[in-house]
């Protein structure tokens, strides 16, 4: 922390004194209450109405049900017929791609754009909000917008690579194409990452770069060794949130694919989708969504574990200063 | 901000694992659920015994899937119509749902013991039928004119005897496939279009002369595959030849795509893209048209097609015509489905909800012919003035050739499965080159028989 905020911090120390009347909380109170009320919609919106659901889920994974009789129980009959289930594997394959793919390429590319627009020039909000505005409209709508500009023949990317030189291929139509493409999409979303970015870039003082710049490092010194570790934190939470987010993208791949051809987009939530709401059959759908969440959970704890070794907070550098 | 309460590194983390636990997708399950009767058990309730007391208005909760702004308004209007004429006596409510919410919705009320009285067949509906959950019929339509053979085409009401001897659904209306062509097309290329006299090697050659190739790019294509791309519809090919994909429609015990006749009718369709070159492969076609049809272009002269296209190319411009599926050699068998309702079982205003079933198949028949949206099963209406005309050329003749068509549906529990996973991918492979006739029916025997166990 800067050493302009030490001295604030100290004032309120100095308010917050023992022998303040009975009814004025003490600043840590305080905080730790409008920490609460600030959670409070989200775990209330859990317990209200997704705990209940998601319980129901757990013993439904274990059942045979089609929502007509009652639910039979088959024990560990679905997750059994899972791990013999050919298109489950197809599946896992296809959303493993997907992430392995696009996470790491939404945060390279979401972390250039906020670098950009980091930048102190003249109508930087306008372009701050253009980049954001995208996030903002919907799945469905986009998703049709992108199946025009991936139609072979009249879409606007392939009229790009003819320009160039390049025949563009039957994106949505052919099995080694359609993948790529909905990666491609997904970059229509930055907009999120770009924003807490930013925030991290901003968090960076300004003197760190004014004594590295001192010391006489380049830019891409002083980007390598101050503001990547500086923003590991952000790194960190946006890979997680990224992750997670990729493991679940549904509608774009609904609207633009449907799962094929020959279900070479059939990402794990079309499939579950597809046992639940077109099968009909929710005990698998539900076992299909628990082995979605332990491997989301998996996923996110090594994550976590890997922290302490690349994720730098500002508390620990104060500790060991 | 040393005594802050909750640490950076611990608020991250919470939030982040609250995160991920609210991305798992919950599956809602909520109501208790009746124990159903045994599979197939057939109600034995006849007409008349009512649970509301006859004098009493009865109210009847009806689901139908929504098509689309105008037919969903005739179908508003006629339910407005149906409680005019039994006002006092019969109000039906009717739900209006987008088809991928129908089927929920239906299961749903079941789930909640509180069952729509009366709701739209489609396949899905034979899995009711076999927990028991639809009211038998036959005692309602025994006393019918629905069952006359002289107005009504009853035989091909049979397929509907689910348990053999006993109807589970109420026919109102027909739908089958038909053979489009574009006319300024074929007089511009000076060739006498299609009629009911066709072959398929009659078509064969009518397309080589309206194929029209630049170089090595095709401007204007002969035909599209257009339904024939679906089991269904290749299927007309297959039972022509006198074979059929399974052996029976109603729970089926085996898929027989191997056989010589069927890999024979897969093979015709395949060759008219890949070898003759006269229709466009899945990709050419999309290149050519997206959120239409390829034949809406203008750039197609034929497609067959199902008949509920026609009022999707009455806005099409320029002139078209329709003629019944062409033979092959001299076999002719065109596919048909039904419309029409079933009743559940639990319903508390059975008689009430038949009623509309009824009233559907008999006084409503001359309005439905003058909506153009649904072809009507009664024989006068069909053939009546109001339905021939706007109609295009070809029409009449292709309702004629409804009379021995066979049944375009497969009635199992796995329906939907055998559909999405086995038919739609492994023919989806067969149009677009990558898996031989022979290989694409021996993947979807496999796979298929063992859905059908």
């Amino acid at each position: 922390m800067s050493a302009l905020k030490e001295p604030r911090v100290t004032v309120t120390h100095a308010r917050a004194a023992p022998d303040r009347p009975w009814w004025r909380l003490s600043v840590s109170a305080r905080e730790a209450i409008d920490c609460y009320v600030f959670m409070a919609p989200a775990i209330l919106g859990l317990l209200l109405f997704w705990l209940g659901p998601m319980l129901a889920s757990v013993l439904l994974s274990f059942t045979s049900y089609d929502m007509l009789g009652s639910p039979q129980w088959t024990g560990l009959e679905n997750y059994r017929q899972l791990m013999g289930d050919e298109l489950f594997w197809k599946s896992l394959r296809v959303s493993g791609i997907y992430s392995l793919v696009s996470v790491p390429l939404v945060l390279a590319v979401s972390l250039l754009l906020a670098v950009l627009l980091n930048q102190k020039i003249r109508g930087m909000y306008f372009f701050r909000s253009i980049y954001y505005l995208p996030t903002v409209m919907s799945g469905v709508a986009v998703a049709m917008l992108w199946r025009w500009m991936f139609n072979s023949e009249y879409g606007v990317i392939n009229a790009f690579l003819s320009k160039i030189g390049i025949q563009g291929p039957q994106w949505l139509q052919t099995e080694q194409w359609a993948l790529p493409a909905l990666i491609v999409t997904s970059l229509w979303t930055i907009g999120g990452s770009i924003l807490i970015w930013l925030a991290g870039l901003q968090g960076i003082p300004e003197e760190l770069y004014e004594s590295a710049e001192i010391d006489g490092a380049g830019r891409w010194r002083r980007f390598r060794h101050i503001t990547i570790p500086m923003i590991s934190h952000v790194t960190f939470f946006n890979l997680v949130l990224g992750i997670i987010g990729a493991l679940q993208v549904f509608a774009e791949a609904f609207v633009l694919t449907g799962g094929g051809p020959n279900n070479s987009t059939l990402l794990l939530s079309l499939y579950l989708y597809r046992n639940a709401f077109q099968y009909l059959k929710m005990g698998y759908a539900s076992a299909i969504a628990w082995v979605m969440f332990l491997i989301v959970l998996l996923l996110t704890l090594l994550v976590f574990r890997s922290a302490p070794f690349w994720v730098h907070y500002e508390q620990e550098r104060r500790q060991t200063r | 901000m040393q005594d802050a309460p909750l640490s950076r590194r611990r608020f991250l983390k919470t939030a982040a694992i609250t995160a991920s636990t609210l991305a798992v997708t919950p599956l809602y399950a909520c109501g208790r659920s009746n124990s159903p009767a045994p599979g197939g058990a057939r109600a034995t309730s006849a007409p008349g015994e009512a649970a509301v007391p006859k004098g009493e208005l009865q109210k009847v909760r009806a689901l139908m899937w929504s098509n689309g702004p105008t037919i969903d308004t005739n179908f508003k209007n006629r339910v407005k119509k149906f409680n005019e004429a039994h006002q006092g006596e019969i109000e039906v409510n009717l739900q209006l749902l987008p088809y991928d919410q129908y089927w929920q919705k239906i299961q749903l009320a079941y789930s909640a013991n509180n069952p729509y009285d009366i709701y739209f067949w489609d396949v899905q509906a034979y899995g009711h039928y076999k927990k028991g959950l639809l009211r038998d019929l036959q005692p309602y339509l025994d006393g019918t004119e629905i069952l006359n053979e002289e107005k009504y085409p009853r035989h091909l009401f049979d397929v509907w005897k689910l348990d053999g001897a006993h109807m589970y659904a109420s026919p109102e209306n027909l739908q089958t496939m038909a053979f489009y062509y574009n006319q300024d097309l074929f007089d511009k290329a000076g060739v006498k279009p299609p009629d009911a006299s066709w072959t398929w090697d009659d078509v064969l050659s009518a397309a080589e002369k309206l194929t029209v190739r630049q170089g090595n790019k095709t401007t204007q294509w002969g035909l599209d595959l257009g339904t024939l791309r679906v089991w269904w519809g290749i299927q007309t090919l297959s039972w022509a030849r006198g074979s059929a994909f399974f052996d029976k429609v109603v729970e089926p015990t085996k898929l027989q795509f191997s056989a010589p006749e069927n890999v024979g009718a897969l093979q015709f369709a395949h060759d008219l893209v890949y070898k003759h070159k006269l229709a466009p492969s899945p990709s050419q076609g999309a290149a050519l048209a997206q959120d239409i049809g390829v034949f809406q272009t203008g750039k197609v002269a034929m497609v067959p097609e199902g008949s509920w296209s026609i009022s999707g190319f009455q806005k099409v411009p320029f002139k078209w015509g329709m003629a019944p599926l062409p033979k092959w050699k001299d076999t002719r068998v065109v596919p048909y489905w039904l419309g029409g309702w079933v009743v559940a079982k639990d319903s508390k205003v059975p008689d009430a909800a038949f009623e509309l079933a009824r009233w559907s198949a008999t006084d409503y028949q001359p309005q439905m012919a003058k909506e153009h949206d649904w072809i009507p099963i009664l024989k006068s209406a069909r053939e009546s003035q109001e339905m021939v005309s706007g109609m295009p050329q070809g029409f009449k003749e292709t309702m004629a050739s409804i009379s021995d068509a066979k049944l375009g549906d497969l009635y199992h529990r796995n329906n939907q499965q055998i559909v999405a996973e086995v038919f739609g991918p492994t023919l989806d492979q067969l149009w677009t080159n990558k898996l031989t006739p022979e290989q694409a029916a021996k993947l979807i025997d496999e796979k298929g028989n063992a859905l059908l166990k």
